[in-house]
Parts: C-alpha cells; sequence; structure tokens
C-alpha cells in the first residue's frame, strides 16, 4: 500500500518542490556587527560601502539590514573613522558585502 | 406675427419672434456646437489659478552683521517697495552679510506689469544703496513654473550623476512638447572636474592656490582671434587653450620647481565625476506600491520636475509628455532604471473634473426624472431640452473669457443646475395651463402664457443674479478661487432665462400635448392631497387668530433657538475643511549646524514611519534642500529651504478612490509616531497637508511685534511653551527663531598680513576653497548638456577640525610660505541670529497646525488667555485680528488661517448685505412700494432655520461654502415669495377677496414651488459628501426645505396680515 499513495500526497510533494517552505528565508543573511561607540568614533574598513555612488554602511535594525549614508574620515589601522552619520551602539554590520537596504538579516551573537 | 406683439412686453416679443423661427433652430445648433467645442478646448485644472506676483530680492553686503544689514539693506529695501503701487506685504530677512526682502504684490495684480514697476523702483534707486553692496538681485517667484508633472527616475545599480545624465537626456526629448515650460531636474550631482588639493604637496613644491587658480585661468581660453584673406577667402583664427578633459586639467603646468614644471597631478588628485554630496534625493517603496522596483527600500533618484505653460490645458500637457517617455524607454532611459510618475497633477486635474462631470450628470438625471414626475414626460421632455443647452452656452461664455474647467466651475455648474430649470418649469407650466383651454391658437397662447408670466420670472431670475454677483469683489485669495461661482451662476440663469423665452415655447409649440383628462384637470384646477392639504391647513390659520399666533409664536421660538446654536458650539466654524488627496508633505528641520548626514539619517527614520501604513504608496525624500515645490510650498516659503538641516519628504498615497482611510485620517494617524521621533531626534517634523483653498504661511501664525528683537525671542519662546502647548489638538508647533549656532571666525590681524605680503581678499579665497570649495571655470566638453566646472577642494578627511586649517598657507612676494594661524586668529563665537521683518516691523513668528479640528476656536481659546493672563515676563500682549499692531508696545497679531477666515467671512457677509439692498431696491421698482418688498425677503431669514440645523445633523463645519449656499440661497426663496405675493395680488386685481387670494395663490404655486424645491435639493445632493462644497450642499438642502416649507405659511401670513391691517382702518 505504500508505493500505492493518494494523488494529493504527490501533489504536495510537486509543491513543496516548486514552492520550497524556507524560499522566504532564502535571502536571510547571517551578519556580523560592530557597536558603534561615539567616544570612539570609528567603524571597520571593511564595514564602508558605496551604493549608487553614496558611500555608507550598513546598520542592523529590526533584523533588518538599513543602509545609512555617513561621512568617513581619515583610515588607520583598518579602522575608519566615521565624521557624522552614526549614533551610539548602532549596530554596523561588517563586511556588507552585497546587501541591500531592507534585506532581512540573522545577527551572529 | 401677430398684430398685437406691439403690447407684448419683452419676454412676449422675444417668444413672438423666435417661436416660429429658423433661428431658433440655429440657436439650439449653434449653442450644441459651441458647448461642445468649449467642453473639448477649454483646459481643465483641479483648482482656479490665482495669480500672487511676487519676488524676492537679495542684496549682499560681504562682512556686514544682521543687525548692519536690518539698518543699511533691509529698512531702507522695504520703505522702497511699500511705496510701490499694489504691493500688498513686504518680508524682509536680514541674515550675515545678505539681506533678502520678499514683496508680494495683491492678488490679481498682472503679473508683468507688477515685476516691470519692481525692476523700475529698484533700479531707479541704485544710488541710494550703501557702498560696499553687490547688485541687487530679484527673483520672481511664478506659480506658473510650479510643476505639474514629476517623474523620478531611480536605480540601484547606476549612481546619481549617470542618473542625472539620463534625467538631462531624457529632459531634452520631454522639452520640446508643446506646452512644456521651465523644466527642470531635481536631485543627482553633475559632473564636475574634482581638484583635490594636497596640501602637504603644495606645500612642498612652494605652489599656492593662487598659482593654481591663475594658471588655469590663464589657460582655459579660446578666444576667437581674428580673420585672414588670402586668394578672395576670409579664413578665421582663434587662439585656443581650452581645457577639454579631466586629463587636460592634470596636465597643467602650475609652477616651477628646482627648474622642473610642477603639473597640477603633482600636487592634486584630478577626479572626473560627481562632487561632494551637499544634497540627496531618493525614491523609497511603501506596502501599497504595485509596480517594478529595486529591491532596496529606498534608493537614490533623480526628478524630472516639468511646468506647463500657463493657459494650457495640464490634462494633455501631462499625457502628451507620458506618452513620449513611454518611447523614451529602453533607448534614452536605460531599463535598469525605475521610472515612476510621482506627481501628476494633470491626471489629478481630469479625475477631479470628471468625478465632478459625473456628479453634474447624476444631478441633471435625478432632476429630469423628478421633471417627468411632477409634469410628465412631455413638458419634463421640452425642459430637458433645455437643460444641455443652458449648460453648454455656459461652457461656451466661459471659453470665450478666457476660464478653465475646474473644480469649482463646475461646483458652480451643478449649483446652478437647481436654478436654471425654472425658468423653462415656469414657462411650460403657463403654456401648459394655456393649451389646457381647448380650441385655442398655439402659437398666440403660446406667446401669451410666456407675456404673462414674463416680469415675475425676469424679476425673480434677476434676483438670483444680484445674490451671486457682489460674491465677485471677494477680496484675497479667496477672490479668484471663488470666482467661477458668481461668474457662471449669474451666466447660467441669463442663459436660461433665454432660453425659456426662445427654445422652450419653439419646442412646447411643436411637442407639447394635453391630453383629455389633463385638460379636464386642468380646468377643475389642480386639487391633489397636497393642494387638498395645504388650503385647509391655510384656512384655519387665515380663520383661527390663535392657531395663527400659535404658529408664529412657534416659527420665532425656533429661530431664535437656531440663532443661539453657534453660541452653545452647536454649529462650528471653519474656514475650509481638509481635502482627502493622494499625497502630503512632511518637512523636517534639524538644528542648524545639523551636518547633512545626520539629517539623512533622521529622514530615514521618518520613513520607516510613514511605510508603517499600509496606503502609502512611495515617497520621496530631499535631504539639503526642499523637495520639488509645489504651489502650497511656494506661496509658504518653505519650497526655497536649503542647507544641510533641512529634509522634506513627498508621502504619495493609494488613489483615494482605492483606499477606506481619507489623507486626512492617515496624516492623523501617523502624527503620534511622528511627534516621538521628533522628540527622540531633536528635529521638527511637521506634517503638511495640501490646504484646501489658499495657501497660508500657517494655519495658526502668531505674529510678535515689539522695539526690542530680543525680548520678543524670549516671548515667542513663551508664547510656545505657556499658551501654543496647553491648547487641544495644536500640533507641529514651531517658531521662526533660528537656533543659536556657534561658529568659527577667523580674524584677520590686518597689520601682520599687510607686513606679509598677503592680501585679505587671498586669504579669504582660499579659506573658502579649503572648506566649501571652489569653482575655477569650466572644461569644455561638446554635447554634455550642463556645465562641467572645475572645484578646487581639500578632501574630506582632511578638513575635519578647526586645526586642519594650520595647513593652510601663503605664499608672499618674496616666495616664502607664511601660514594662516601667522596672520589671522581663529575665534570660537556665536553666530549672529537673522532678523525678520514684515511691513517694515521687526517679526517674530510662532505658528502652529491643527490636528483635526478648526483653527477659528484654539486662536479664540488662546486670545481669551492671552487677554486675561501675562506671560511670564510680566508683558501683556496687545492683540490685534485684522488692525496694524501698534509698534510702540509689545504686540501679537492674529495671521495665518485667522485672518483668512476673517477676511472671507467679513467679504462674503458684506457680500450678502450687498445683494439684499440690490434685491430690495429692485423688489421696491418692481412693486412700487417700500413695505412688499420686505415681506417678500422675509423668506430670507428662515433659511437659516434649516441651514444651522442641517450642519449639526450632518456634523459638518459651518464653512465659506455653506456661506455661498446662504447666499444663493438669498436669492431663490426671494424667487418662491415673490412668485407667491405676484399671484395674491393678480388674484386680488381680479376681485378675489383677500383670504381666498391669499389660499389660491398658495394652492397654484405650491407644485412650482416644490419642484423647485426639489430640484434644487437633488441637484446638490450629489455633492454633499464632498469634503469642501459639503457645506454649500448642506445650506441649500436644508435651507430650501426649511424656507420651502416656512414661505408657503409665513409669507401668505404675513401678507395677509398686513394686507388686512392696511385696509381696516378704511372699512372702518
Amino acid at each position: 500500500m505504500t508505493t500505492n499513495s493518494p494523488p494529493w500526497f504527490f501533489l504536495l510533494t510537486l509543491l513543496l518542490l516548486i514552492f520550497p517552505a524556507h524560499a522566504e528565508t532564502d535571502n536571510t543573511q547571517t551578519v556580523s556587527v560592530y557597536y558603534f561607540q561615539e567616544d570612539n568614533p570609528v567603524v571597520p574598513t571593511g564595514s564602508l560601502v558605496l551604493r549608487s555612488g553614496i558611500p555608507g554602511i550598513f546598520v542592523a535594525q529590526n533584523n533588518q539590514a538599513r543602509f545609512r549614508m555617513v561621512r568617513a574620515g581619515k583610515t588607520r589601522q583598518q579602522l575608519t573613522a566615521i565624521l557624522a552619520g552614526l549614533k551610539d551602539n548602532d549596530k554596523v554590520i561588517q563586511n556588507p558585502g552585497a546587501l541591500f537596504d531592507g534585506q532581512d538579516i540573522e545577527v551572529q551573537q | 406675427m401677430n398684430k398685437d406683439n406691439t403690447s407684448l412686453n419683452i419676454a412676449g416679443r422675444t417668444t413672438a419672434y423666435f417661436i416660429n423661427s429658423k433661428l431658433t433652430v440655429l440657436l439650439i445648433i449653434f449653442a450644441l456646437l459651441a458647448g461642445l467645442f468649449s467642453f473639448y478646448m477649454t483646459p481643465r485644472e483641479e483648482n482656479p489659478q490665482i495669480v500672487v506676483p511676487a519676488a524676492n530680492i537679495m542684496v549682499s553686503k560681504p562682512g556686514a552683521s544682521p543687525a548692519e544689514i536690518e539698518q543699511l539693506i533691509v529698512k531702507p529695501l522695504e520703505a522702497i517697495l511699500q511705496g510701490l503701487n499694489g504691493v500688498e506685504h513686504t518680508y524682509g530677512m536680514a541674515m550675515d552679510s545678505l539681506g533678502v526682502v520678499s514683496v508680494q504684490f495683491e492678488v490679481g495684480e498682472d503679473k508683468e506689469d507688477a515685476l516691470v514697476r519692481l525692476y523700475d523702483r529698484i533700479m531707479s534707486r541704485l544710488d541710494e544703496m550703501p557702498p560696499g553692496t553687490d547688485q541687487p538681485l530679484i527673483k520672481p517667484i511664478d506659480i506658473d513654473d510650479v510643476p505639474i508633472l514629476n517623474i523620478s527616475l531611480s536605480s540601484d545599480q547606476l549612481d546619481d550623476q549617470k542618473l542625472r545624465g539620463i534625467a538631462n537626456d531624457a529632459l531634452e526629448h520631454l522639452r520640446q512638447i508643446e506646452g512644456v515650460s521651465v523644466s527642470f531636474i531635481h536631485g543627482g550631482r553633475i559632473r564636475q572636474i574634482n581638484v583635490q588639493l594636497n596640501l602637504e604637496r603644495m606645500r612642498k613644491f612652494n605652489i599656492t592656490l593662487t598659482d593654481i587658480s591663475q594658471a588655469l585661468e590663464a589657460t582655459n581660453i579660446d578666444i576667437p582671434s581674428g580673420t585672414l584673406v588670402n586668394g578672395s577667402r576670409e579664413t578665421a583664427v582663434s587662439a585656443s587653450g581650452a581645457l577639454n578633459s579631466a586629463e587636460d586639467v592634470s596636465m597643467l603646468v602650475v609652477g616651477l620647481h628646482m627648474h622642473q614644471p610642477v603639473y597640477l597631478r603633482d600636487v592634486a588628485t584630478i577626479i572626473d565625476g560627481p562632487g561632494e554630496i551637499e544634497q540627496l534625493h531618493r525614491i523609497g517603496f511603501g506596502p501599497a506600491f504595485k509596480g517594478e522596483r529595486p529591491k532596496d527600500i529606498e534608493v537614490p533618484a533623480v526628478s524630472i520636475a516639468i511646468a506647463k505653460i500657463s493657459g494650457s490645458n495640464a490634462v494633455t500637457v501631462s499625457e502628451d509628455v507620458l506618452s513620449r517617455l513611454e518611447q523614451l524607454k529602453g533607448s534614452v532611459i536605460p531599463d535598469d532604471v525605475y521610472v515612476n510618475v510621482t506627481r501628476n497633477d494633470g491626471e489629478r486635474a481630469r479625475d477631479a473634473v470628471n468625478v465632478l462631470m459625473e456628479h453634474l450628470a447624476i444631478a441633471v438625471g435625478t432632476v429630469i426624472l423628478l421633471l417627468i414626475i411632477f409634469l410628465g414626460w412631455r413638458a419634463a421632455g421640452v425642459v430637458t431640452l433645455t437643460i444641455p443647452l443652458i449648460l453648454f452656452i455656459v461652457l461656451a461664455v466661459g471659453y470665450a473669457s478666457g476660464q478653465s474647467i475646474n473644480r469649482i466651475t463646475l461646483f458652480a455648474l451643478i449649483l446652478s443646475l437647481g436654478l436654471l430649470v425654472d425658468d423653462s418649469i415656469v414657462v411650460i407650466e403657463n403654456i401648459f395651463r394655456h393649451y389646457a383651454r381647448k380650441g385655442v391658437d398655439r402659437m398666440q397662447s403660446a406667446i401669451e402664457a410666456v407675456n404673462e408670466i414674463g416680469k415675475p420670472t425676469n424679476l425673480a431670475t434677476f434676483t438670483v443674479i444680484l445674490a451671486f454677483l457682489p460674491m465677485l469683489w471677494v477680496t484675497g485669495m479667496m477672490g479668484p478661487y471663488m470666482a467661477p461661482i458668481p461668474f457662471n451662476v449669474p451666466v447660467a440663469m441669463i442663459a436660461s432665462l433665454v432660453i425659456a423665452y426662445t427654445v422652450a415655447p419653439w419646442a412646447a409649440m411643436r411637442w407639447l400635448k394635453v391630453s383629455e383628462h389633463e385638460s379636464h384637470e386642468h380646468l377643475e384646477g389642480h386639487n391633489g392631497m397636497l393642494e387638498k392639504g395645504y388650503t385647509r391647513m391655510m384656512s384655519t390659520l387665515l380663520t383661527s387668530s390663535k392657531v395663527r399666533w400659535l404658529f408664529f409664536g412657534g416659527v420665532s421660538v425656533l429661530f431664535l433657538a437656531v440663532l443661539a446654536m453657534p453660541v452653545w458650539d452647536g454649529v462650528l466654524f471653519k474656514m475650509l475643511p481638509k481635502n482627502n488627496t493622494n499625497t502630503f508633505n512632511i518637512t523636517i528641520d534639524m538644528p542648524e549646524g545639523t551636518a547633512l548626514e545626520e539629517t539623512d539619517r533622521v529622514s530615514r527614520l521618518v520613513s520607516d514611519v510613514l511605510r508603517t501604513h499600509s496606503d502609502v504608496e512611495n515617497f520621496e525624500t530631499t535631504v539639503g534642500q526642499s523637495g520639488v515645490v509645489d504651489f502650497n510650498g511656494l506661496l509658504r516659503g518653505s519650497g526655497l529651504k536649503r542647507g544641510s538641516h533641512v529634509a522634506e519628504v513627498r508621502a504619495n498615497l493609494h488613489d483615494k478612490h482605492q483606499r477606506d482611510d481619507s489623507s486626512i485620517d492617515i496624516v492623523l494617524s501617523l502624527r503620534e509616531a511622528m511627534a516621538e521621533l521628533a522628540k527622540k531626534t531633536g528635529a521638527n517634523i511637521k506634517l503638511v497637508e495640501d490646504p484646501p483653498g489658499p495657501p497660508v504661511r500657517a494655519t495658526i501664525l502668531a505674529e510678535l511685534y515689539g522695539p526690542d528683537y530680543a525680548t520678543l525671542h524670549k516671548l515667542a519662546k513663551q508664547l510656545r511653551v505657556e499658551v501654543f502647548n496647553k491648547t487641544a489638538d495644536v500640533v507641529d508647533i514651531d517658531d521662526s527663531i533660528t537656533e543659536s549656532t556657534s561658529e568659527y571666525r577667523i580674524e584677520l590681524n590686518r597689520e601682520k598680513a599687510a607686513l606679509a605680503g598677503i592680501p585679505p581678499a587671498t586669504v579669504a579665497k582660499t579659506i573658502r576653497a579649503f572648506l566649501t570649495g571652489y569653482d575655477v571655470g569650466t572644461v569644455h566638453i561638446e554635447n554634455e548638456k550642463e556645465p562641467v566646472p572645475i572645484e578646487f577642494r581639500v578632501p574630506v578627511h582632511d578638513r575635519v577640525t578647526i586645526d586642519d586649517l594650520e595647513k593652510v598657507f601663503f605664499t608672499n612676494p618674496q616666495g616664502k610660505q607664511i601660514a594662516l594661524t601667522d596672520i589671522a586668529l581663529v575665534e570660537f563665537v556665536k553666530a549672529p541670529l537673522p532678523i525678520q521683518h514684515k511691513d517694515q516691523r521687526p517679526v517674530v513668528y510662532v505658528t502652529g497646525e491643527l490636528s483635526s479640528t478648526s483653527q477659528v476656536y484654539a486662536v479664540l481659546k488662546m486670545w481669551q488667555y492671552l487677554n486675561e493672563h501675562e506671560l511670564q515676563d510680566g508683558i501683556k500682549l496687545k492683540q490685534y485680528f485684522m488692525g496694524d499692531p501698534d509698534s510702540l508696545g509689545y504686540s501679537l497679531r492674529w495671521d495665518g488661517e485667522m485672518r483668512l477666515t476673517l477676511d472671507v467671512f467679513r467679504d462674503l457677509g458684506s457680500a450678502f448685505a450687498i445683494a439684499m439692498i440690490l434685491i430690495y431696491l429692485v423688489l421696491v421698482g418692481y412693486y412700487r412700494a417700500f413695505g412688499t418688498p420686505i415681506i417678500v425677503m422675509g423668506a430670507i431669514p428662515l433659511t437659516i432655520i434649516g441651514v444651522l440645523p442641517g450642519h449639526a445633523i450632518m456634523g459638518q463645519y459651518f464653512t465659506a461654502t455653506s456661506m455661498i449656499g446662504v447666499i444663493a440661497l438669498a436669492g431663490i426663496v426671494v424667487r418662491n415669495s415673490l412668485l407667491l405675493i405676484d399671484f395674491i395680488l393678480e388674484n386680488q386685481k381680479a376681485g378675489v377677496s383677500l383670504d381666498q387670494a391669499v389660499i389660491q395663490a398658495g394652492q397654484t404655486r405650491l407644485r412650482p414651488i416644490m419642484l423647485t424645491a426639489f430640484a434644487i435639493i437633488l441637484g446638490t445632493l450629489v455633492i454633499i459628501v464632498d469634503p469642501v462644497f459639503g457645506g454649500l450642499a448642506v445650506s441649500l438642502i436644508f435651507g430650501t426645505f426649511a424656507s420651502t416649507v416656512l414661505t408657503l405659511f409665513v409669507i401668505p401670513l404675513v401678507y395677509y396680515l398686513v394686507a388686512q391691517w392696511q385696509t381696516t382702518p378704511v372699512e372702518q
């Protein structure tokens, strides 16, 4: 009887193949963050990006990567000074790669 | 023609001429064609154009403090301008080194004429300018330049400079379309040659900025030198040194070092690309967005803003532009660029006009149905024929006089619909009455029928016209806004009169048939249930004086009770209610001195709040300046804001016909979250809705005047805290005081500089180049649509603190390097605050908006509080509404919507009073008596019994449009009572006793009066839900209902009593 499964089972398998259940979470990226401190306003240089000509960084905000335009100062030893655009305790996403504004993320603890 | 025609009145004569004339057919065809032509050709717009010529005059005097600018520039300039003819207000602003005076001419002043006068006045007095001032710059503020279309180009791939290039290419194509006027690109950076100076290397090679700019200016030229003639031919010669690329710029020799040339690239990095970001523009997408969009929530964008030529049709211009835009997609606009139309006033106008056209059609349909029920289909058919003819004539007259089809013209048409069928109904009814007699000559009796009712019909029509005409003199911006009503209604009335005397009898003679039983019924008299009931009630009122006095007592009590309604807030007043629109604005003002990046961060938080609402389709954020200006922003003056601390978010909502919440509700629902965000970020966030009528600077605008400006600042702060903050429903509270900021002031030691041989101008220029950049000419690149400047600048990371200024140096004529710090002292000081003026008086503004209620009550509450209390400092403000404030003591004038409301109600009230006087005078002329007109006009106050409770029942504010309704009602009800009195007089002349004359007149006029009333009620019912014109509908519907019912009893009764009282002594 096991070989003779009902037709709905076949359909369900097909549907699951076409629309995998984890399709929506596929875009979620795991990221590591750096906590920005106003008394030492630097970020890892690798977190700086240029998006459509605008210099910025991505911050983690409500499990989303959000773009922030920043004004970068001098770079020393892989740390770049941030002159404007960030606030204390902003979670700066390190090495954002191809993240987009509003992408779902999971912050690596 | 009949030989008796000489004895006919004008109505009879007109009918006699047209009833059997080919001209009538021609008239019908002409009206139809002219109407159809006008219908298609008249430009369409949402609201009538309001012409308010205005201009900004800017005069700079480098180095002068605001106080100095105020005394030397702003005050004299204001005095010069105030004396100019037609100037309504001047607004002055004295800032550091710059004075700006905005001049606003009176509404309706001819734009060109006003500006020529302004130029003339300023130019002829240039010699009075204090020494050291630059030539004044006069910038007209032109409403015609407000874009009607906004096309947003965005991309997640291309940078903003490339987007701007694409937008420029597209704009070149769109500009060619007929009707397109000023158009511009908003957002994106231009291409430029960035010369990033390396101060260390410059020092090493001993090259100063002056050296570089001199070398550049001397090289970058292309001058035609002359011609050579040889062999009978002329050949041009030109000397060329023009720089054509970044490469050329980098290879520029800027000096010599150790006998070797120093190239610009040796002391600077040269980059061909966008400059530093000074403003940002982007588009974001909300939950209601359905089209194709990038993955990102917000992406950089560039907007193409297109204005139309004044007088052209917004609908066709925007349609043409958009269809051309479609053609550009894929070629000029690459496929990876997202195109969104974020403002389309053409479509908005078309929608608004179409909706009202639909409403007009519904109203016409309802009125026709009513006519069929009351008059039977043949008579109704004749009247129905006249409706489109009259409407078409009105449209044609409107077109000929240069009007547009807009919301107000269509409201005027709907409003006149109930009135314009009246004349034809009266004519047809009377012809019908004549035809009911057997064996009459159809033509002759039709002429006689018209002749009979000619005089009272003329008079009744003119009273309606007289009621509306004075509204043409409403002043201020509300005047031209409402003008289509007093223009179109009288035109419709005149057209209806003409058609009633020409086309109606012509058609009646051909098609009006009287059936056997109708003829019978007519001879017997129309004695239906209604008439019987009326007769019974009227007889009781006439015979029993007790019942009569009870009735009068009842009406009087009702009247007084209704009049008391506004006192206990049973009816609330407001200028105009807010409109349900598809867009609103959010303005963000950060404290002065906030970096662009921080303003940008807050603007993103604002859009995060905005995106929470499910009806938000998209939003456009501009940081560093205000967004693409709209009519409201232009007049509020918010459209010209610049600076790293300002931002604006324009929210575009899902189409209003496809959402449940109105824009008013949406804004209300966002207010709390925005207020919280404002508190958290220190920003001033305002939600600005499009005003339903003319824009004002702020809904509540308190202008503080007084002798000492610093005290005014203190008073404004106290007013905000003690009064505005404590008044319920007042939101978006702000003042005009710029936060005090600190600045570095470089004080040049003149002696040291002179000894070092460094001219102060060189110092100023160098520091400017260091901080803001310095443009030195342009490179010459063919096919580039915008100039490509060469900009010198020090890279961002080399100018972070004031210590970085130490790197700046100069070279004296001896070749010695002098550091800036050697010849100047850097001080950290408080920046002087700007001073504002209005009409030559120093002023500080405190502003506020209302979240949902009427400002009238908030202002009255504040006014009362300030009348009873002193502010914290013990200063009692003298308050003004209309008058000029006292400049010796401290005073407050309430401007903004309050002033507009008072002005409008004052003007409409005066218009009403003038209408009353005119109607009275005409009636006196008609009746040759002073008393009878008063009885006739007694119907007017009766309308109030319906109007005020009507507003209370519908939960509507009594608005300016309600007031227009009241004025219209005066004309309508006078018509009813006029015909009643006329019939009584006719009956009396025929020898009928007074009480029978009164009863019979009521009986005969009952149906036509009710028909008119129903036509008005049903005709206007369709606009009762309109947020702006609902008030007009409420006034008309309830006012007509109440006054019709009461007029039928009160007017004949009063006439009866007066007549009885007059005859009694004679009988005795």
